[in-house]
């Protein structure tokens, strides 16, 4: 080719491309009402954070957005016969947001970096402490190896053991890093004001989840009357966490749809059983505060139809769940003979707390109503509220004064063995329940490997635990967001933080 | 006049000394920050490291110690929660709750200083009953209901001005006027009973006599005269604003240091509340100095 050619061919070329009509750029706001803490995947402590690593970063495994288990960074991973080592197939052609690629180097580093002392990573102890060594086989291929087994670690991989770049943060140092996060997730972090918002953008080069925009701002606005204007304006495309008892009014609007997602928030009222001669202890006397409790009335009254009741003590879509039984039905007659049956002292007023407005939704008014029908029963109680902070302490206090109290929790994945030693096995951080039992199934199940033994293991605990409740079983609530209509968009199942993974805008 | 000025600035340290110890114990009645902080999953081992950590452990004295001789330094500490230093976190916020603060200031006193002097002028006519009302309806309004509605009709319907968030000067109106509203409907009452005094003053009198337009005896003399109580009390609603953008701050999400305290009581965060208290003090103090010495120095009598 002529020189004269190719600057013809490039004069033509740079034309074209200065009359092309420039694509507009699609941008996304979403209003939230608490910011993040940190934007280091390592240094993760709430449940809320997931809003923002589940976008940016990715773990071997994850989950979908219905839900279900599969795999992100690797392809596929099988086990020994013992349990002890996992062996994965990375997934070939994965770049950080920064061009680096991915490679086995990454996660033995990621390892390491999350189990590091004066990192202070506050969830270290439920992956990465539990791995003993992570070894490089091959640049696509690592073993994960294990002191004991733990068949829980594989649905927790994506939620507790993200993947960061190595070369990176070697460079750049762990502090700069905290601040500039670079991941492998479908959204680039460009930049954060604290309280205010998050500005991220759309990886273009990722492996198969490229969002359907641009940039993506999460705004941080704590009135959730605000986030509901700004919606009805169109300052917002879309707002998370709607007041239930609003959803109606704001779903009528014509340009505006109310987005309704299970997820894994379980809510129950508490019974301390730890006392000595406690009346609570009695299995009969358990039973008969689950019959008191018109649940179905409480659902469609209080929660405004977003909640499904529970018929085990756990979320509907965790393993196991799904247990061979129908919910206790609402019977007060009966709960009225089975308190006599168990001499239940009648004349003692009982304490109970529960959870001030404000942190989750309707807390007050459940406990309110718990207790309106304990007294159709004949139990007299008095009950007080708590700010979450001071709720949070007497939750681990274990006070032996209260005998009930309103509590939720909320698992991160399908796999409940991330809650069940904390909350009913004794001792446990917050379980205030006594039954050996329970605790021993408890114990063994996650020496279990095979998905099937483990499943039906899972599913004998949950209806012992139905027989013999620990709580007063209510339900599981679904979140409540809303977006303009001309927004599509799908929020993640069962996972307690909504993902824009799937999201445009036309 | 020098003694003076020394005598009010080493008062102005006293206090402020005398600030860090409430602000250190208010902070701490808010209760133990570090089962707030580790996660739910956390062991008691857990905790006790990160109480540790975060020098928790020591006692009361040498925590407050500590505290005094970072801050002496300009070290507010680190924010348990966001995991930066405190100050820098605060000082980021600072300059948005000042505009706020300023702006309504600027607003209140535009809208009141007018309607006080008419009505005043005008004692018993419409524009004088009106001002009343207003007075009182306006200094009981609470300020998040005030919001809501302000966002409704003039964005919701109107469309007029953003819901929230800081920008343009468009997102100032809504929320300048909601902080502002208290403080306006005061300055109003107040103005207007100054002015009254002054009207039925002798000298006023001895000036109609003297056939000098109202107009100028209004706005020259009895104006300048009604203007040092109307100036104590602008100056103490700056602070009142500075404090009160809490809740107009969380309405519409401005970020300012309102929003960033809220955030850290819930949440424990000592360091931040440390601060956020601290520097907000600090500037009432300065403020509360600066009129002061304005005083001294336009009228010599008033020095005590």
């Amino acid at each position: 080719m002529s020189l004269l050619k190719r600057v013809a061919i490039a004069a033509t070329v740079s034309l074209s491309l200065a009359w092309a009509p420039a694509l507009a750029e699609t941008h996304v706001t979403a209003a939230i009402g608490i910011d993040v803490t940190s934007t280091d995947p390592h240094k993760i402590s709430g449940g809320g954070e997931y809003l923002f690593f589940s976008n940016v970063f990715e773990g071997l495994y994850g989950h979908n957005l219905d839900g279900s288990l599969a795999p992100q960074l690797a392809t596929s991973y099988t086990v020994s016969d013992d349990g002890l080592v996992y062996t994965f197939k990375l997934r070939e052609g994965v770049t950080f947001h920064n061009g680096e690629a991915f490679g086995a180097d990454d996660v033995r580093y990621s390892w390491q970096r999350s189990n590091k002392p004066e990192i202070k990573n506050p969830r270290a102890s439920i992956v990465t402490k539990k791995i003993s060594d992570v070894v490089v086989v091959d640049p696509l291929t690592v073993e994960i190896h294990l002191p004991k087994p733990n068949a829980s670690m594989i649905e927790n991989l994506g939620e507790f053991f993200m993947i960061v770049p190595k070369d990176y943060i070697e460079k750049v140092g762990d502090d700069y890093f905290s601040k500039h996060p670079v991941g492998t997730g479908p959204y680039k972090f460009v930049s954060r004001s604290i309280n205010e918002n998050i500005e991220l953008a759309a990886f273009k080069e990722h492996w198969g989840r490229v969002p359907g925009v641009d940039t993506l701002t999460l705004r941080i606005v704590p009135d959730p009357q605000t986030r509901i204007a700004m919606l009805q304006t169109g300052e917002a495309d879309i707002i998370l966490n709607v007041p239930p008892h609003q959803a109606k009014e704001v779903g009528a609007d014509p340009d505006i749809d109310v987005v309704v997602n299970p997820s894994f928030q379980n809510y129950f009222i508490n019974i301390n059983m730890l006392p000595e001669g406690s009346p609570f202890r009695d299995q009969r006397v358990r039973q008969a505060l689950n019959y008191a409790v018109d649940k179905d009335t409480l659902i469609k009254r209080v929660m405004f139809g977003f909640a499904t009741q529970s018929t085990a003590p756990c979320n509907r879509g965790v393993i196991g769940c799904d247990i061979d039984r129908k919910p206790y039905p609402y019977d007060p007659e009966k709960a009225k003979a089975l308190l006599k049956e168990a001499g239940f002292d009648f004349s003692k007023t009982y304490k109970t707390f529960g959870l001030a407005p404000g942190r989750a939704p309707q807390s007050k008014e459940v406990a309110e109503a718990t207790m309106f029908y304990l007294q159709q029963v004949g139990i007299k109680t008095s009950l007080e509220f708590l700010e979450y902070g001071a709720w949070l302490a007497r939750l681990r206090s274990k006070d032996p004064e209260f005998a009930l109290f309103w509590q939720n929790w909320t698992d991160y994945n399908a796999d409940p063995m991330g809650r069940l030693p904390r909350g009913i096995t004794k001792g446990g951080t917050y379980s205030w329940s006594d039954l050996p039992e329970a605790d021993a199934m408890i114990a063994t199940a996650d020496s279990i490997t095979d998905p099937d033994k483990r499943r039906d293991h899972l599913r004998k605990l949950f209806t012992m635990l139905y027989d013999n409740p620990p709580w007063i079983i209510l339900w599981t609530t679904d979140e409540v967001h809303a977006k303009r209509s001309n927004i599509d968009w799908q929020p993640r199942a069962n996972v307690s933080w909504p993902v824009f993974w799937k999201l445009s805008k036309h | 006049m020098l003694t003076y000025i020394v005598r009010r600035l080493g008062q102005t340290v006293v206090t402020a000394l005398f600030v860090t110890v409430i602000v250190f114990s208010l902070a701490r009645l808010t209760g133990d920050p570090t089962i707030l902080i580790v996660p739910t999953e956390a062991t008691e081992q857990d905790i006790q490291f990160f109480r540790q950590q975060l020098g928790l452990d020591r006692p009361l004295y040498e925590q407050y110690w500590s505290f005094l001789s970072n801050t002496l330094q300009g070290d507010m500490g680190v924010s348990f929660r966001y995991r930066v230093p405190a100050l820098d976190l605060v000082l980021d916020r600072l300059p948005a709750t000042l505009e706020l603060a300023f702006v309504s200031m600027l607003l209140a006193t535009l809208i009141a200083l007018p309607i006080g002097v008419l009505a005043a002028v005008r004692r018993g006519s419409y524009i004088d009953t009106g001002t009343r009302w207003f007075a009182t309806v306006g200094q009981s309004t609470p300020t998040f209901w005030l919001g809501l509605m302000l966002i409704l009709v003039f964005s919701v319907d109107l469309r007029l001005f953003p819901t929230s968030g800081r920008g343009t000067w468009l997102h100032l109106v809504l929320p300048a006027i909601t902080l502002g509203w208290y403080s306006s409907a005061a300055i109003a009452r107040l103005t207007r009973s100054s002015m009254l005094e002054v009207m039925e003053s002798d000298f006023v009198k001895f000036e109609r006599l003297s056939g000098l337009p109202e107009r100028v005896i209004v706005l020259r003399h009895a104006l300048r005269n009604a203007s040092i109580p109307i100036i104590t009390y602008m100056a103490l609603q700056f602070g009142v604003l500075l404090s009160g953008a809490v809740v107009t701050e969380r309405v519409f999400a401005w970020p300012g240091i309102g929003q960033t305290v809220v955030a850290a009581i819930s949440m424990r965060d000592y360091p931040v509340i440390q601060a956020a208290v601290m520097v907000t003090a600090i500037l009432f103090l300065l403020l509360n100095l600066l009129v002061d010495l304005l005083y001294s120095w336009l009228d010599p009598r008033i020095r005590y």
